[in-house]
């Protein structure tokens, strides 16, 4: 999933919203497959939080299976739609309450081939995670839009409702940010010294 | 740290996947949520969902559509689909306002 998937979306994410209306028995396992791993994806990064990024995505989808009727092909791209709601739910999220401790993204099984490619893995998005949770909000939610989801600067500057250039500066202190934050972490996330 | 060491710790965020309880219940919602197929929309042929799919998921479905009178459901399709060009009509070329809906009326008593 990234910049590749979603540019191919569009008309497919239409399409599939407009079988999914038609009661197309097909259509619920296609628009979970599509959007739900994405949404917990993204909330997971926004807000540190198992339980939570479940939460939001499910509302989100929830959201989406609600609107399918209603959606008329060629006024927004679904999948713009869809961050726009994802990122609204984790900002109110957000400010209801403090955000609740990091936490590892997956539970790593022991033992068993490239078991320690899954723990160098968890490790990994544990300190990205700890690392955008010290972004300032809008600096965090730029980062992922543009180097974990791969969308393009004027996809995010649509979901952000923001110019292209803030998107761009938006992008570049927060990844400049979390690469100092990563830092003083690379051998504990299997990079050597040097 | 390196662009490269980043890129993959990017990449590590990308690959983190949904659980799979999480997948159990949206696609749950999804199909508590669904409106009623149509029984003989042809949804699925050609690739897209049939205009009597879409109709009938406007109008709620069969449960929706058995409420309103034939001449209602004429109404809803001429002013939904257009089939076969109004605008024929009002030069004179006879059209088939209804094409197909024998089997949709008949659909309708059924239900």
């Amino acid at each position: 999933m990234g910049r590749r998937d979603h540019a191919q979306a569009p008309d497919a994410d239409a399409r599939l919203l407009a079988a999914y209306a038609a009661g197309d028995p097909m259509a619920p396992r296609l628009l979970n497959e599509r959007f739900t791993p994405l949404a917990y994806r993204l909330a997971m990064r926004l807000l540190g939080n198992g339980a939570d990024a479940e939460d939001v995505a499910q509302e989100a989808m929830i959201r989406l299976f609600r609107m399918a009727p209603g959606w008329r092909s060629g006024t927004a791209q679904v999948a713009s739609w869809f961050y726009r709601v994802v990122v609204n739910l984790c900002t109110d999220r957000l400010r209801r309450r403090p955000a609740a401790p990091i936490e590892m993204a997956q539970d790593v099984p022991d033992g068993g081939p490239g078991a320690e490619a899954r723990l160098t893995d968890a490790a990994r998005v544990a300190a990205l995670d700890r690392g955008l949770a010290a972004l300032p909000e809008r600096q965090r939610l730029a980062v992922v839009l543009r180097h974990i989801e791969g969308l393009s600067n004027p996809e995010i500057a649509v979901i952000m409702d923001v110019g292209t250039e803030a998107v761009e500066s938006l992008v570049a202190r927060g990844k400049a940010a979390l690469k100092a934050a990563l830092m003083p972490e690379r051998a504990a996330l299997g990079y050597e010294e040097g | 740290m390196s662009a490269d060491e980043l890129d993959d710790v990017f990449a590590a965020g990308r690959r983190a996947s949904a659980p799979e309880a999480l997948m159990v219940r949206v696609e749950a919602d999804a199909r508590a949520m669904q409106p009623v197929r149509a029984a003989r929309s042809g949804a699925g042929q050609g690739g897209g969902p049939s205009w009597l799919g879409l109709l009938l998921a406007a109008i709620g479905g069969w449960r929706g559509a058995s409420g309103l009178s034939a001449a209602m459901i004429a109404g809803f399709w001429i002013g939904f689909a257009d089939p076969g060009g109004a605008l024929a009509a009002l030069q004179g070329e006879p059209v088939d306002l209804l094409p197909g809906s024998g089997e949709f009326l008949a659909g309708l008593e059924e239900g």
